[in-house]
């Protein structure tokens, strides 16, 4: 009998849910879900913390297209979910389209303005592209908050996106919202993952000359990657815009950047669920900080976003030199250790 | 077995005892080779591309370890201390200088500079004046007169002369010198092995000297190895070897018989001598 | 007339003296950039970090320049030390990725520490040599900006001296193109890139140390310079010294004119990110800069 899952074919292989774990994990979860709103006891704010995880979760797992599954780095996250509420907002407020419709175009957008600054990553140099899209940061920093668009953009005041839900209903509504994202974009990325273009991704991500040689078409998957990424991206931008009612520059720094790769290290880069992992964990943690440690300690408060930019710093930094695919995977290997200890044996 | 050619073990510089080096963890490049060389020796090592000639070299280099491999079984003494898995930089500190295969010349460095890469080894930081190059110029006076250029641009030949005098500068004990005829007319390979004998008995350095060109290394040196496939397959003083039909066979280019087919050359069966 | 020759006469020579504070930015970058062939991201952090040290020995602690400036160098040299053992040490030989997020990582941190220790003020700092100015008929030169110009032409000098005429920057140079060859010729590959980076973060150091003085005071908003290091070095082809002088003088000069002509165009602000819109161009049609060195990928 064998001691073990074991894959039997190729189609099983390819499942889109591999492993029991898995399957008993989504099936528990699903319905806590589902229900969050009603689990939560009518508390707003437990309820933002959930539905700020399924933004960032969205968000990232717009970046683990890019970064997880083609190996190719986006210093602009900030930027980008910036393109996405603000051009969402925008949208809203120059034309009658609904929505839903206007959420689309709005991630579109940011696709197209990420495939535009991803295209230096078809040179083969990765500091390229780190350092054209660092640009995209700057620039739309500029844009957003230079006094001289304010007509257009609000300056430093940002916009109001008008209500898209009954103020009353307001914190269910956009987490269901958020929820529905970010299943969305989970499933699409699964589905990349198992497909041509996303193999193609995870070659380019292995070892982008060898995979030219190989006969894959680099550039485009290169190109895919930040479009399909910049999308969810964007799409992550829109949710913060409806759930926040008033985008404005401060919301989309370089520390959004810091945030989104703290949280997919920390989940596992280009596990599919490595971005849920990472975000459930993380938020919390952050925003626990910010609710007790001023309890404990009143004068902590200015060096509250200080202390979340060290600890970031430090997940990221640590994480990377122990294990860069993800906390999860220091856990198995030390739970491995442990298990076998104390017979090591030759690791590799 | 080939100790036995040389009576004394302390006239000996180097000794490898049946090593066998991996490169990855897994895949065996030499399966076993034992060689010793002389004290201001020159020995000789042929064979065909790919039997683990550069393989043996960077062993006693340490140079193995930049390409993921390891000395896994045997061991090499260099002056009576075990040195096998040595980081490269203390080996060469200690006198164990490697001139690459392929002429690494550093091509945007100039020729001066390249030679002041030889200083480095000995703690030398400061600005090194004209004096401390005198001696790779009184091999090579060439190098004198191209001192300015880039290395990239100077000819196959002058970068030859350029790794073997930056080299220099390190003041071997024991020269590993890889394939440095490859690709250089049959004049620059004569003036070069001409040089490498002169180092040999001015200097006083003991030298390994691996080269396809078995004709010109048996000629310099004091004593060959033929390997193949990782092994050495047979061993002897050069004027011994030549007599040997498969050495004329394979490597000296010579037959009994003249010109034979590649057909009837492949059949011919090396009686190869195991360690 | 006049009133137009000296004001062109200003343009100039502001732009070429904020370039100069620049190209020791960019220098920095070439430096870390030429043996490890990596961008150095956390550049802007570690020069503001350098003006805040100033401003401690000189401005809190109340010693006189003369002593707060060699003080600072020396914590300077220690902290580079550190932070290239305790981090960038992990990471040698591993992919480019991990390292550009690493030093990105490095650079959070480093701010969340100044903000802990000196909050998100702007402090003023000392004028070292009061309101001297160089003065010629309308046109004024202030000293310290001619003293910062002295100091990084003359570290671009030493710079290209010790490349060319030092062992040890043979060396540095040799490892940048080759391990394989650097190691045979007893060169280690570890030291080399830690000498490269210490040698690096100071300068970023000196940059920001200078530049805080040039603009008179000391804040987080000088984490600017690492991006702005960034056009100067792309142009000048991220491995050469003198072109990430040349480099950063551009941007200096693309700076001041844009502040002059562009921002009431495009905006205020606009002349900080013209000199980005410069550098994607470039990077569109000269990849490898105008002095950088173009080398072939090998699998
Ligand atoms: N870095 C490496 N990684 C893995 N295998 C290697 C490496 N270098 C060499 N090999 C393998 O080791 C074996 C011996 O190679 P080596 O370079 O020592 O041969 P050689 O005798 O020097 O040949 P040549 O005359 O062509 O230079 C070959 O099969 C080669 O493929
Ligand atoms: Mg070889």
């Amino acid at each position: 009998m064998p001691c073990g899952e074991f894959k039997r074919s190729y189609f099983e292989l390819m499942g889109l849910l591999k492993w029991r774990t898995h399957k008993v994990a989504l099936v528990m979860s699903l319905p806590v879900l589902m229900a969050f709103p009603i689990l939560s006891g009518g508390n707003v704010y437990v309820l933002s913390v959930a539905t700020l995880i399924l933004i960032n979760a969205t968000a990232i797992q717009g970046l683990n297209v890019i970064l997880g599954l083609t190996g190719q780095i986006s210093l602009a996250q900030g930027a980008m979910m910036a393109i996405g509420a603000y051009s969402f907002a925008l949208i809203l407020k120059f034309s009658p389209v609904p929505w839903p419709v206007a959420m689309i175009f709005a991630a579109l957008v940011t696709a197209l303005v990420g495939m535009l600054f991803g295209s230096p990553a078809i040179r083969i140099k990765l500091f390229f592209v780190a350092i054209s899209t660092l640009a995209l940061q700057f620039f739309v920093e500029f844009l957003i908050s230079t006094p001289k668009y304010s007509d257009v953009f609000g300056g430093s005041h940002g916009i109001h996106i008008r209500g898209i839900f009954p103020t009353e209903h307001h914190s269910v509504y956009t987490f269901y919202l958020a929820l529905s994202v970010a299943a969305l974009a989970t499933l699409a990325v699964a589905n990349l993952a198992r497909s041509s273009v996303g193999r193609a991704m995870k070659a380019v991500r292995d070892n982008d000359v060898a995979a030219q040689i190989l006969g894959i078409d680099v550039p485009k998957a290169k190109l895919a990657a930040f479009g399909i990424g910049s999308f969810f991206i964007g799409l992550a931008g829109v949710v913060w815009g409806i759930w926040i009612t008033q985008i404005n520059p401060e919301q989309f720094t370089l520390d959004t950047t810091l945030d989104h790769y703290a949280m997919l290290i920390f989940g596992g880069l280009g596990r599919v669920w490595g971005p849920w992992v990472g975000a459930a964990i993380i938020v919390p943690l952050i925003e626990s900080l910010k609710l007790y440690l001023p309890a404990i300690y009143p004068a902590i408060g200015v060096y509250l976003a200080p202390l979340k930019l060290i600890i970031l710093s430090v997940i990221i930094i640590t994480l990377l030199a122990a294990e860069p695919r993800g906390a999860l995977e220091l856990m198995r290997k030390i739970k491995e250790y442990f298990r076998i200890w104390p017979y090591g044996y030759e690791r590799h | 077995m080939n100790s036995a050619v040389f009576s004394q073990a302390s006239s000996q510089i180097l000794l490898l005892n049946n090593i066998e080096v991996v490169y990855d963890k897994y895949s065996l490049a030499v399966k076993g080779i034992s060689l010793n060389v002389e004290k201001g020796g020159i020995v000789g090592l042929v064979g065909p591309n790919g039997a683990g000639k550069s393989t043996t070299l960077k062993s006693i280099s340490g140079l193995i370890k930049i390409e993921r491999g390891e000395v896994r079984r045997g061991t090499i003494e260099f002056e009576g201390r075990r040195i096998e898995n040595s980081d490269p930089e203390k080996l060469s500190k200690m006198g164990i200088v490697h001139v690459l295969e392929g002429r690494k010349v550093f091509s945007e460095l100039t020729v001066e500079e390249n030679l002041m890469t030889g200083l480095y080894s000995g703690g030398r930081r400061l600005p090194p004046g004209q004096s401390d190059f005198d001696l790779v110029y009184s091999y090579f006076p060439r190098l004198k007169e191209l001192r300015r250029l880039r290395a990239g641009y100077i000819s196959g030949g002058e970068q030859q002369m350029l790794v073997i005098g930056r080299a220099l500068l390190m003041r071997p004990k024991l020269l590993l010198l890889d394939e440095p005829s490859l690709g250089l007319a049959p004049r620059v390979v004569t003036s070069i092995f001409k040089t490498v004998t002169q180092l040999r008995d001015n200097e006083g350095i003991s030298i390994i000297l691996a080269d396809q060109n078995a004709r010109t290394v048996m000629s310099v040196s004091d004593y060959v190895y033929v390997i193949e496939n990782g092994r050495v397959a047979m061993a002897g003083r050069p004027h011994e070897l030549a007599q040997k039909e498969e050495m004329k066979e394979f490597y000296l280019g010579l037959s009994r018989e003249g010109e034979r087919s590649y057909a009837v050359v492949k059949h011919w069966k090396i009686r190869r001598r195991w360690v | 007339m006049i009133q137009q020759l000296l004001l062109q006469l200003n343009l100039l020579s502001t732009g070429l003296l904020l370039g100069l504070m620049y190209s020791l930015a960019a220098m920095s970058l070439a430096i870390i950039f030429k043996t490890t062939k990596v961008v150095n991201f956390s550049q802007g952090m570690l020069a503001t970090l350098g003006a805040y040290l100033l401003l401690l020995y000189s401005g809190q602690l109340g010693l006189h320049p003369a002593i707060g400036a060699p003080l600072s160098l020396l914590s300077g040299v220690a902290l580079a030390l550190l932070i290239e053992r305790v981090i960038l040490r992990q990471f040698i030989g591993e992919p480019i990725l991990s390292l550009i997020i690493v030093t990105l990582s490095l650079a959070s941190l480093l701010r969340g520490i100044v903000m802990i220790g000196w909050g998100t003020n702007f402090f003023p700092v000392p004028r070292i040599f009061g309101t001297v100015a160089l003065r010629v008929e309308g046109f004024a030169i202030p000293f310290e900006y001619a003293v910062g110009a002295a100091i990084a032409v003359s570290y671009m000098v030493a710079l290209a001296l010790f490349y060319r005429k030092f062992v040890m920057g043979a060396a540095l140079r040799a490892v940048s193109e080759d391990h394989m060859a650097a190691t045979a010729m007893g060169i280690s590959v570890k030291t080399a890139q830690a000498f490269a980076w210490v040698l690096g973060i100071v300068s970023s150091m000196v940059g920001g140390m200078l530049l805080s003085s040039h603009i008179g005071g000391v804040g987080l908003s000088l984490e600017y310079l690492g991006v702005i290091a960034l056009p100067a070095v792309i142009l000048g082809g991220l491995d050469s010294i003198p072109g990430a002088v040349v480099g950063g003088i551009f941007v200096g000069l693309a700076e001041v004119y844009s502040t002059y002509y562009l921002d009431e165009v495009f905006g205020g602000g606009f002349s900080r990110v013209f000199p980005l819109i410069v550098m994607l161009l470039i990077m569109l049609v000269k990849p490898y800069g105008l002095w950088g060195t173009e080398r072939i990928e090998r699998v």
